[in-house]
């Protein structure tokens, strides 16, 4: 039966294919995570901080599968800023060292901690925890349905001093 | 039959092998995961990323969940080509789908696979539909417009810890989708041979600030299935219903929705039961059984300042089913409540409390009867989950559930695993749980007569026993998945399940005389014996098995899907000291040895072609039913599709064609005929606008 020997012959040939390490790289992100890692990258290119930057210091607060994605945007530039990505602990100066915190997969009195800590300074938070504008951050990732979208609190980006571009405005879901 | 079956599966696969090969495949509808930061931010925030599973009621990923779990996702669905949720059961591993006749369908997994197949825990959208009449599910109303379905989770194994009694063998949760992920229109239309007519519309739109809805109208009319003889068997089906889904956020952040449905339909269900004047086995053909019913489902969930939340369900579920035996009519209230929270170290608690009211009518009985035809039963249930992750690689879950029912009082159901993450891409877990059946309506305190037939013998008086225990069993289950480059899914599952106090009908004095026990007679002329029993709990079990699955995106455009099931059932009585009653329990034993599969397998394959051709078959495989007398089959269903444009897409589906037509199911004790599932296909046309 030479017709099964070739169908054999053709899956044994895709089986080896899809088992060769090389070919692609296993990554236990989510798809959330790696649709959450290019919004936060695309936001940064509407924000406008206080001070001039030549560089953006992404801080990540909390360890997930996330991180692994967010490294990816090290060295990326943001409307001709240059964005490098950082692990950060929780209790670390974040307002001297950081311009964008990302808070993830931290309980929320630790993001209370570190939202007070960052009061009235330039620094964008942003968050993926439920209620993080409520709570005092500047934006929020949230679901609706199978769609990540995102809120902006304008309270929150007034006393941090930021000007976010009204295009951005317009996509988010306005907390006041 | 079968080599003949391999060659023409061969043959269907050859082809499809060698030449999409050489074309240039179609994968510009997919997004690879590698160009996500090309996108604009609108498109990065319409895009479908599909929730995580909801199997623990936290959100992990489903390779990390300490179960036995399998996700069939609404491509699954769209691309099977299956016009309902029962048929949908199928291509999931270890479950086991029979289909008695036009509407009634045998669903069951890890064993006992009967119309009545009570250890197997339904719900839709976290309402049960859970028949606590006979411990079983209505599967012919459970519905709703397919392409609006998120997903199923099917959980193999008891999860009673958490979603309660009679979840012991599985949970089926099916899952609708968000409103806000079905705006705008879909037609969904065709005809074919089985499928004579069907048709759904559903239209989705927002309102308020953050507010979504949408309604749908379906209607299907499905030809009967055949008689042995290729005869048609006269149980055509239709059913319309409509229903409407809203959600949307209050100012506060708070997550609500609330959903209804109502629907109605008739069908002729073949019945086989005793001619009161013929004193024998008689068919009925044209009893028509009308049904009706809806429901309306509420929820609110509230995220709190201290990283907890709460949330808060309640739904009112309505059923009427006006059957030649009965006119059964049901009405369901449940409350639930639920908090997670964070409350120190690594500990993710999650507790419960429920509350459920059922009322009960039953009128116009022909072979049953009831002293209490009108009854009111209530469950108050409480739950606690707490999931500790004690190292970054290691995780314990702890949980158990208390209830009270009126059948069988307090009942208390455990569950421990232990989840080890060797790394990112291979996870083992252990877990080791008990469940309880609890007892239902008709085996507490109906009699049923001139329904059940035994072959050769006579027929089969059951009576109702109003001292019976839950059914309880205790598992022990291991696992482990390897996710291989993103390419290669493998998922394998052991289990070993011992089960106690398991129901079996043993001889009763006789109901209209107790002075002749055990046997009462029928007529003069003709001798039609009728033996008297009751129900007890008379047998335990061990059953053992072993359930694999292996997913495969072999190119960009391909992926396949294989699994396979092994599943032996083994059951043990103590003698009663009666050898009439030892009898009977052998034979119960016997029954229960053989109501299952032993094997079952499934290969799916979904190909993405060039110019939107799309090309799916699926061959599936069960082993005999030996207590049904039904032999193994092997089965294809083949499904071509093309899109034109991005919102029309014209499909042809064949199902079942391997045989022209095919015994799936038999049954002795509800009266219900049997008849044949037959090849079939059908057209079908989706628009999107």
């Amino acid at each position: 039966m030479p017709i099964i020997n070739k169908t054999f012959a053709i899956l044994a040939i895709a089986l080896l294919g899809s088992l060769n390490p090389g070919q692609s790289e296993a990554s236990s992100a989510t798809k959330a995570d790696k649709v959450k890692a290019a919004i936060v990258y695309k936001l940064t290119k509407f924000i406008t901080w206080p001070d001039k930057k030549q560089t953006l210091s992404l801080c990540i607060v909390g360890n997930d599968t996330i991180n692994s994605e967010l490294l990816k945007i090290n060295h990326k530039y943001s409307s001709g800023r240059r964005i490098s990505v950082t692990h950060k602990a929780p209790n670390a100066p974040l307002e001297k060292l950081c311009d964008l915190v990302y808070i993830h997969n931290t309980k929320s009195t630790a993001i209370a901690g570190i939202l007070s800590e960052l009061e009235n300074q330039p620094v964008l938070t942003i968050s993926d925890s439920d209620n993080f504008v409520y709570q005092g951050g500047v934006i929020g990732l949230f679901r609706t349905g199978s769609r990540i979208q995102f809120a902006i609190s304008q309270e929150a980006t007034k006393s941090a001093g930021l000007a976010i571009n009204p295009q951005l405005m317009r996509l988010a879901k306005i907390v006041k | 039959m079968k080599p003949t079956n391999q060659s023409l599966l061969l043959a269907t696969i050859f082809p499809l092998l060698a030449f999409p090969l050489v074309l240039k495949a179609d994968s510009s509808a997919l997004v690879s995961d590698d160009e996500l930061l090309d996108l604009s931010l609108e498109e990065l925030i319409a895009l479908d990323v599909p929730d995580v599973t909801s199997v623990s009621k936290r959100k992990e990923r489903l390779m990390d969940s300490p179960a036995a779990v399998y996700v069939l996702t609404d491509e699954d669905i769209r691309r099977s080509g299956v016009t309902s949720i029962p048929e949908a059961l199928r291509m999931v591993p270890g479950v086991q789908v029979a289909r008695l006749n036009s509407n009634t369908w045998s669903i069951s997994t890890r064993g006992f696979n009967y119309i009545f197949a009570n250890k197997l825990l339904v719900l839709i959208d976290g309402r049960t539909v859970y028949s606590p009449l006979f411990s079983g599910v209505n599967w012919d109303v459970q519905d709703t417009m397919l392409e609006d379905i998120a997903r199923i989770e099917v959980i193999r194994g008891p999860g009673a810890a958490l979603w309660g009694a009679n979840a012991v063998n599985g949970v089926i949760n099916i899952i609708t989708k968000h409103a806000a992920d079905t705006q705008g229109g879909l037609l969904s239309t065709g005809f074919g041979s089985e499928e004579k007519a069907f048709g759904a519309y559903r239209y989705g739109g927002e309102f308020g600030d953050d507010g979504y809805y949408r309604a749908f109208a379906k209607s299907f009319s499905r030809d009967g299935l055949a008689n042995a003889d290729g005869s048609d068997a006269n149980d055509d089906w239709q059913i319309n219903r409509a229903g409407l889904r809203a959600d949307w956020r209050t100012r506060n952040g708070s997550e609500v929705s609330l959903q209804g449905e109502i629907y109605e339909g008739t069908t002729r269900p073949a019945l086989k039961v005793l001619n009161d004047v013929t004193k024998d086995q008689e068919l009925l053909t044209n009893q028509s059984r009308d049904q009706k019913g809806g429901h309306l489902i509420g929820n609110y969930k509230r995220y709190l300042s201290d990283g907890s939340h709460v949330s808060v369900k309640g739904y009112y579920d309505r059923y009427e089913n006006y059957d030649y035996r009965v006119t059964e009519k049901r009405d369901v209230a449940d409350l639930e409540f639920q908090h997670q929270m964070l409350p120190w170290g690594n500990h993710d608690i999650i507790w419960g409390l429920g509350y459920r009211f059922t009322h009960y009518n039953l009128t116009d009985m022909n072979n049953i009867s009831t002293a209490q035809p009108d009854r009111t039963d209530q469950l108050y249930s409480a739950f606690i989950q707490d999931h500790i992750s004690l190292t970054p690689k290691w995780a314990l879950t702890l949980s158990s559930r208390f209830e009270h029912n009126d059948f069988s009082g307090f009942e208390v159901q455990p569950n421990a695993s232990l989840t080890w993450k060797i790394s990112d891409q291979q996870t083992m877990w252990l877990k080791a749980a008990s469940a309880v059946k609890t007892p239902s309506i008709s085996e507490t305190s109906v009699t049923s007569r001139g329904v059940a037939f035994l072959p050769n013998e006579g027929l089969l008086a059951i009576t109702g026993n109003e001292n019976l225990e839950s059914e309880d069993l205790f598992a022990l289950e291991v696992g482990y998945r390897e996710q291989f480059n993103n390419r290669l899914l493998f998922d394998i599952t052991a289990f070993f399940n011992q089960y106690r106090d398991l129901l079996a009908y043993v001889d009763y004095p006789c109901p209209d005389d107790p002075s002749e026990p055990y046997v009462c007679r029928h007529g003069q002329q003709k001798q039609l014996l009728e033996y008297s029993s009751t129900f007890a709990n008379g047998l335990t079990a061990n059953t053992y098995g072993v359930e694999v699955t292996t997913d495969w995106q072999a190119t960009p455009w391909w992926k396949l899907q294989f699994n396979y099931s092994f599943l032996s059932v083994d059951a043990f009585s103590e003698s009663s000291g009666s050898s009439l009653t030892d009898s009977y329990l052998r034979r119960n034993e016997l029954a229960l040895e053989t109501l299952s599969a032993d094997h079952e397998a499934n290969i799916r394959s979904h190909m993405n072609l060039p110019n939107q051709w799309y090309l799916d078959f699926w061959v599936r495989y069960m082993s005999e039913l030996e207590d049904a007398g039904v032999g193994s089959h092997t089965a294809l269903d083949v499904r071509v599709a093309k899109k034109i444009g991005k919102d029309l897409e014209v499909s042809l589906v064949g199902q079942n064609l391997f045989d022209k037509q095919r015994l799936e199911f038999t049954e002795k004790f509800s009266g219900l005929g049997e008849t044949e599932v037959q090849r079939a296909w059908y057209l079908q046309l989706r628009w999107q606008h």
